[in-house]
Parts: C-alpha cells; structure tokens; sequence
C-alpha cells in the first residue's frame, strides 16, 4: 500500500513535468491597470476643484474628497444620487474650515488627522431613506476609513441651523466613531443609561423625552457608541444657546400623546396651527407644563398642557399650542368648541421659542405675570436627565484629553466660533483663487 | 501483487497520456489583450463615440415602475467629460418650477465611462433632468403648480403628502430610475445602455446635426399629446393571428390584452416613449408569461399618414372603427369647420352662413354640426343661432358604404319645430342639405388615431370637401 501512494506521486510528478515543458513568454513589464492619471487636466471644467482638492486634502491629508459619486461605494439598498458640483464645492470648502482646519487648529499639526482622518470623504447628494421605517442616514463611517456624507444636493450655506444639524454635527459625529474604534472610551459610559438605550425604535420617540432620560437627541437613545459619537458631536456643534436648551429639556417631565389624527385635523383645520406640527411624520406630541382654563376644569382634572416641543431637520424649540384633555387624556362628549374627539381645546402653535431666555419670558409674559399658575409636568421616567447628560460629557472631555490630548472645549469654543461666521463665497473664492501656475 | 502492477502500470500510461496532450495542444490566445486592456479600449472607443455626435444623442429614458411613461433625454457629450441635458416633462418643469410642462430645460453636469459592471457610462454628479427619477424621494406630477408644491404653507387636509390629486407617493423609493447604464453594444448611431439597477434596456441615437433641440421637444411633445385620444375606445392591433386590445394609450404606459386572456388578471401594462418618428415600448410585448414571445415587438413608426407601423412584426395600430362609422357613432357630435373646406358644398355652407347672419331673428349662427338626437333616436343636422343660444335640428339618416364612405340623407321635411322653422326663413340651407344628400362622401383624417378632425371628401370629386371637428 505504501508504494502504491509512491508511485501515485512518482506518476503525478512526471504529468506535471511534462505539461510545465512549454516555457512561458516573458511577462508584460507594463501593469495592465491604467491608473488614473496624476497629472489634473487643465481643460477639464472641474480643473480648478480638483487642483483645490488635490492640493487641500489629497497632498495633506493623503484623503480624497470623492464628489464625483462611486456607486460600488455605496449599499445597493439604496436609491441613492450623486450630489451637484456646486453643493459638492461649497461642502469641501465648509468641511476643511469647519473639521480639518479646526482640528490642525487645535493639534498644532495636520498630522493628527493625516494619521486618523477617514482616507475617503464620500458625498452623496440624497439621502438613505429606508422606507419602513422612516428614518434617514445622515452619514457613515465605516472601517475609520471612509466617511459618506448625504443629502448634500440639500446644503443651504445660508442656513446655519441646518448646516449644523445635517452635515458638521454628522462629521463630528462620524470622527468620533472612527476616534473611538481606534481608543476606546471608558465603559463607564454605556452604564449611564444602559437601561434606556431602543435599538429598534428610538426613531419613534420624542426629543425632549429623551433629554430627559439623558441623551442628546432620539438617535443617541439607540445604542450606547451611537449615544457616544452623538454626545461628542452635539456637544461640539449645538451653539451655546442650543445646549442650554438641551439642558433646560432634560430637566422637564414630558405629557406625550401619540395621534396622527391631531396632525391630520390641524392641517385640515387650522393651517395657521401648521408650525405647530410642521413635521408632516410627526405622530407624537409632547408638553412640559399644564395649567388649568378655570375652577370648573381644575375640580374635573382637566388639563390645558403647554410647552409642546418641536424637532424640525434636528433643531429643538417648542411651540405656544395649547390641548385641553380631560383626566382620561380624551373626551366622550361633543361640545362645538371640540375639534375632535382626543381634544377639547386647541389654540395656539403658530410661535416658536429657541431659547430658555424666549421660552421663559413667554411663560413669565402669558401665564405668571396673568395669576395662571403653572405645573410642571411630572418626570416619571426615574432618571435625572440632566446629571446624565453632565456625567457624560464629563467623561467625552476627560477622554477627549486623555486619548487624544484635545481640550474638546477649546475644540468646541472654535468650531463655535468658525460655525458663526461662515461666509460661503469667502470660502468659494479659494478654489477660484487657486493656484494653477504651481504643480 | 498482480493486481498491484496492473495497477502501477495503468497509472503510468494515464500519466504519460496527460502528460503527451498537455504538451502538444497549445491553445491560441482568444483575445489579443488582457481583459483589462480590453475593458480600457472599450471605454476609451465608448466615450469617443459619445463626444463624436456633434449634435448629441437621444436617451430614451424609462424608470422601474408602472406607472410613468418614458422621457427623451438630449445629450450632447464633451471630451472634457461634461455632458448637456435637456428634457421637457412634467417632472422635470416642477424641479425647476416651471409652469409650463412643455418647457425645455437645461442642465450641464459630469459624465464618465468607468469599469464596473462592464463599461459602464455613469452621470456622477447631479443633473435635474436626469438624478430626479433616481432619488429616493416623491416627486410631485402634473406640472408645476404653486398650489400642488407640498407644504408651501403646510399639507392641506386633501393631500397631506404627495403634490396632487392622484400623485403616487414614492417617499423613500422615488421612481427607481438608474443614472448608470452598462454599454451593451454600439455602432455609430445608436448605442444599446443597460440601467444598472434596473436592468432596463435603453435606446440611445444620434441627432442629425441640424436637428435644433427646441424643435425637437415640440414634436415629441405635440405627438405626445395628438397621437391618441381617450374618446375612441380601444385600439386593436393585429399581429399573427393574434388580436391585442390596446388600452389607456393617453397615460403613457399601454395596457395590451390579447383576445383569450382575462382583462383582470392579465393584461400586461408596458410605459412607451415618443420620439420624432414613432414610439417604443420600454420592453418587448410577449404576452402574459411571455405567452406570446413568437410575435414580440417594441417599436412603432409613424407613416406619412399618421399611422403607426410596428418595426419588428407586420402591425398596424387601428381603431375598431372606420372613419365614417366614428362619424356615425351616436355619442358623438362633429362642428362643421365655417373656415375650411372647398367646392360647391363650401358655397352652401358660406351662403348659409351669411343668410343667418342676415335674418335678424338669428344674428348669426354660433354652430352647426352633425349629431345624433337620442329623443328622436335619428341622425340630425342642428343649428344654434347667437341671439338665443336655442338649438334647432333637422333628422336624417346615414349609410355607410364600401372603403370609408357615408352617403347622408337630410330631406329637410323632418326636424323639429325650431329645425324646419329655421329652414323656413333661411332657404341657402335647404340648398346645403340637397348638397350633403347628394354626395356620397369619404371620411379620412390626418389625425389617424385620434381622429377628432376628419375630412368629408366628394368621391367623384376630390377637390370638393367639408371638415368638421369633434365636440
């Protein structure tokens, strides 16, 4: 048996022998990959970006800013479309003054983000809508390698608010992603809230109801790294104001109510009610404080709830829409001041309040100063929003300056200060003013 | 030990088999280059052949849906990898908010030939004309109207989401175009694209170099709101021994059943597109479950007439009807044209006409047309003078003869009081009435499939005719 293997081997060894007798011809020493060319085409319409590109993040980063879609890049899943060069311009030159320029700033060098920078921005000019449920991806930061940046057909440089929520906190919120898949961050983190956290339906819950359980905004509530990036980047970018009102939310109890039917009958009868519920999606309403109309409604419990908020593209204030409700939360009886059968009483929605300086001097102004006393709405979710939130920004800076060696305050006192004072066509001009003599 | 050498032996000669034919049956090369190098050739000679159309090229956009009609989108390319867009729909005037829907709107952006799934063309920045039916959002139809923009102050209770009446919703789907099309093959003039989600064949074909683009979107879209009509029923075409029943022509996505198939459950709905000389389906028609894929076709060219030739299989589209018996049919009423027309018959009628407008009982006649009055269950010839608005009709009766002809009967001596009374006072049109039963007349029309004008031509002498056109 033993030889039988042998001569199996010895027979092998002589088929191949032979078969190998043909010489092979010498390789081509040319790659059969045409590689793209690295020279720039000084015809090409897009010559000048390209140039500022090459120049801003390819040479100083070694990243590419890839404007120019690449399907293979994305999740088939999705429809997706590429964005317009101009929104891809205007977004290159607002992501190296906003991200890149400020992160140099801060580091001393361009070599913190050369060394942990995403190798490719990827711009997509549409969102991923994933139609079952509803919700949106504003971006992606997959492997530290890539980050994909969508909606960008939808960029408004005018529009600050916007900017902010849908293009640099979705940056600051992919970097933190890619900064804590390479340090990661203390697990005490996770614990804060671990009872919280809705993979599935985070999308269905309120804004000022999660502050109150201590996140940052709905998203945060989903998973705790989600929780994580969206705490550094909403700590970054939300303005002064804007986190002074993420505080003052997550000290409220909030009296929701989940009915469609409320948007629907807003709409059809009162459109000047509109901003009251301006997210046509919007399936729940939630309020901070009550008060009652007369003695009649405070002997049946019948409450008029006020301070309803409003998320609107990721910017919170809350409305003057007043709902009377009975103690059930509904009424059975039909009386003409009804609208429906959920509410008694409706009135109101149609201002808007930013600030906790607006929304108390409105509160002082209609109700206070006028003898209508007002309560708070009961807090019932047994957690301290506003500590969590203090502990875990607490432990983004401390990490932050131990990982990183980044004051992230300093870095948020820039990125403030840089997100105040943008002007587009200042920006614009340095890709205009490119320097096409040099190579 | 013998099975064991009978063994050693055969492998040896085995080996020395494969061995021998390994050496000697060296097999050519296929392809003179490396796949790579290959793919490169092809993209280079793809994008020459682009930018080589001077005038550019007609893309005969589809969607994945069943709902949406096709859009011609012009091309022209450039070597320097930018490509001009126009398009003239409805889609397209809301994204630039245009409220004309025959506008022609432009649009430049970035092109390039990659290698992906084969060559593939792909637009990889946004273009309006194009990326809109690729986005994953719903669009608004029927043209732009300030009042259908969702939520210039709000949803209105009617319509909470979509932007009109009847508008599909397609928030987070859009309408599942592709903006990257894999080159299934090329000649000088047409280029066959492959959507690359939607694996939708697309057609495209280069532009005579004088065809000025404007025009262009002027026939494509006056043939697109001519050719067919929704007062004429079905349209049937022949094809084989086959009878398909075509439907909903207007809409832009065809519903064809063939004659033994239920009208429920299968008939197939296939989007067509309008090009200058004909139109085409967005797939080849092969019957319910490919039934019928032995008389499969896809396009059709217009005749010098108006009628449409199907190219790949010996088809025309008809209407069930002939002109006369549409003439005849008793729903309809046909406006004698008082502008157009020649011969003894246009005298009459002009006669008649000044006399009425003569008789100040009358001051003028506002119409006279051919209908049938379902009161008296017979054929008439009516009057409706200006001073009264107040009708008045004369009965008479039809037959229709061989190749399209009608011969009329109208005595005059039947009608209703204010008919013959207007008879009475205005005696030209007694003349015009002998003149119409006189004739025998051949119905034709120039709108083949659509005939909502048609001509009434004496068969003994072309060169005297009447028009008259639908009411």
């Amino acid at each position: 048996m033993k030889k039988y293997i042998i001569g199996s081997v010895f027979c092998l060894a002589l088929a191949g022998a032979f078969t190998s007798c043909s010489s092979d011809d010498d390789l081509d020493p040319q790659s059969i990959f045409v590689p793209d060319p690295d020279v720039l085409d000084p015809s090409s319409p897009t010559y000048k970006f390209d140039k500022w590109v090459k120049e801003n993040y390819l040479d100083e980063y070694n990243m590419t800013f890839t404007y120019r879609m690449k399907s293979l890049a994305t999740d088939p899943d999705y429809n997706l479309v590429p964005a317009s060069l101009e929104k891809s311009m205007q977004l290159a030159v607002l992501t190296k003054y906003l991200w890149y320029d400020v992160y140099d700033n801060i580091t001393g060098s361009s070599d913190f983000l050369r060394q942990y920078g995403p190798k490719m921005l990827h711009i997509i000019g549409s969102s991923a809508v994933n139609p079952s449920t509803g919700t949106e991806i504003l971006g992606l930061a997959e492997g530290g390698l890539k980050v994909s940046l969508f909606v960008v057909n939808d960029l408004d440089p005018e529009n600050a608010e916007l900017l902010n929520a849908k293009y640099f906190k979705t940056m600051h919120h992919e970097f933190s992603h890619i900064l804590h898949q390479t340090k990661t961050y203390p697990k005490e983190f996770d614990l804060i809230n671990a009872a919280h956290y809705e993979p599935n339906t985070w999308q269905e819950r309120l804004g000022g109801t999660t502050c109150s359980l201590g996140f940052t905004s709905p998203y945060a509530s989903g998973q705790a790294r989600e929780d994580f990036a969206e705490t550094c980047a909403n700590y970054i970018v939300r303005t002064p104001d804007e986190w002074d009102l993420t505080l003052w939310l997550a000290e409220r109890g909030w009296y929701e109510v989940d009915d469609t039917y409320i948007t629907y009958r807003l709409q059809g009868a009162w459109p000047s009610l509109w901003p009251a519920m301006e997210d046509a999606y919007m399936q729940k309403y939630g309020f901070c404080y009550y008060y009652y109309r007369n003695a009649a409604d405070e002997a049946a419990d019948m409450r008029t709830y006020i301070g309803q908020f409003v998320e609107r593209e990721e910017v919170y204030y809350l409305t003057d829409l007043e709902v009377t409700v009975d103690k059930e939360g509904s009424a059975t009886d039909s009386e003409a001041e009804y609208i429906n059968y959920l509410f008694y009483y409706m009135n109101g929605g149609s201002r808007k309040f930013k600030t906790v300086a607006e929304i108390e001097k409105w509160l002082k102004e209609t109700y206070t100063d006028k003898g209508i006393k007002l309560y708070p709405v009961e807090d019932t979710d047994g957690q301290d929003g506003l500590k969590n939130l203090e502990q875990k920004v607490s432990i983004v800076r401390e990490w932050f300056s131990s990982a990183w060696n980044i004051d992230i305050d300093e870095l948020r006192a820039l990125v403030q200060e840089r997100q105040s004072d943008i002007n587009i066509n200042d920006l614009m001009e340095q890709i205009e003013n490119v320097d096409t003599n040099k190579d | 030990m013998k099975l064991y050498n009978k063994f050693l032996t055969a492998s040896a000669l085995l080996s020395i088999a494969i061995a021998v034919s390994s050496c000697s049956n060296k097999e050519d090369d296929i392809f003179d280059q490396s796949a790579a190098n290959r793919m490169d050739a092809a993209k280079t000679e793809t994008k020459a052949l682009l930018v080589s159309a001077e005038n550019g090229w007609e893309l005969s956009y589809f969607s994945d849906n069943d709902w949406e009609e096709g859009h011609v989108i012009l091309m022209k390319f450039h070597n320097d990898e930018s490509v001009d867009m126009a398009a003239s729909n409805a889609w397209v005037a809301n994204e630039f908010m245009s409220t004309d829907k025959n506008a022609v709107q432009r649009e430049t952006s970035l092109y390039q030939m990659i290698s992906d799934d084969g060559p593939v063309l792909t637009f990889n920045t946004f273009n309006k004309l194009l990326h809109i039916f690729a986005e994953p959002y719903n669009l608004p139809s029927a043209g732009y109207n300030p009042e259908n923009v969702p939520f210039p102050n709000g949803p209105t209770e009617k319509n909470p989401v979509s932007g009109s009446e009847g508008d599909v919703n397609e928030s987070g789907y859009g309408h599942n175009g592709d903006y990257e099309f894999v080159v299934l093959s090329k000649t000088n003039d047409e280029i066959l694209l492959r959507g690359k989600k939607t694996r939708i064949n697309m057609r495209m074909r280069r532009l005579a170099p004088d065809q000025d683009w404007d025009a262009y979107f002027a026939t494509v879209n006056r043939l697109a709101e001519s050719t067919f009509s929704t007062r004429f029923g079905d349209l049937k075409i022949v094809v084989g021994s086959h009878n398909l029943h075509l439907s909903n022509l207007t809409s832009g996505v065809m519903s064809i059943l063939a004659d033994d198939d239920d009208p429920l459950m299968e008939t197939v709905k296939i989007p067509f597109i309008y090009t200058p000389d004909g139109i085409r389906l967005r797939e080849p028609y092969t019957g319910y479950e490919d039934r019928l894929s032995d008389i499969a076709f896809q396009t059709f060219t217009f005749n010098p007439d108006g009628t449409l030739s199907c190219v790949e299989q010996s088809a025309e589209f008809a209407l069930n009807s002939s002109y006369a018996e549409i003439f005849g049919m008793t729903s309809f009423s046909w406006n004698i044209s008082f502008t157009e027309g020649a011969g003894t018959i246009k005298t009459l009628l002009d006669k008649t006409v000044a006399d009425f407008t003569a008789t100040t009982t009358y001051q003028g006649l506002q119409y006279l047309y051919f209908n049938y009055n379902a009161g008296a269950k017979r054929y008439a010839i009516t009057t409706r003078v200006k001073r009264t608005s107040s009708l008045g009709s004369l009965y008479g009766n039809y037959q229709y003869g061989e190749d399209g002809t009608i011969k009329m009967t109208f005595t005059g001596k039947d009608g209703d009081s204010n008919g013959t009374s207007r008879l009475s006072r205005v005696p030209s049109l007694q003349d015009m009435l002998d003149r119409l039963s006189a004739v025998t007349w051949k119905v034709t029309t120039d709108s083949p499939m659509a005939p909502e004008r048609l001509i009434l031509t004496n068969t003994t002498d072309s060169s005297e005719y009447f028009v008259v056109n639908l009411r």
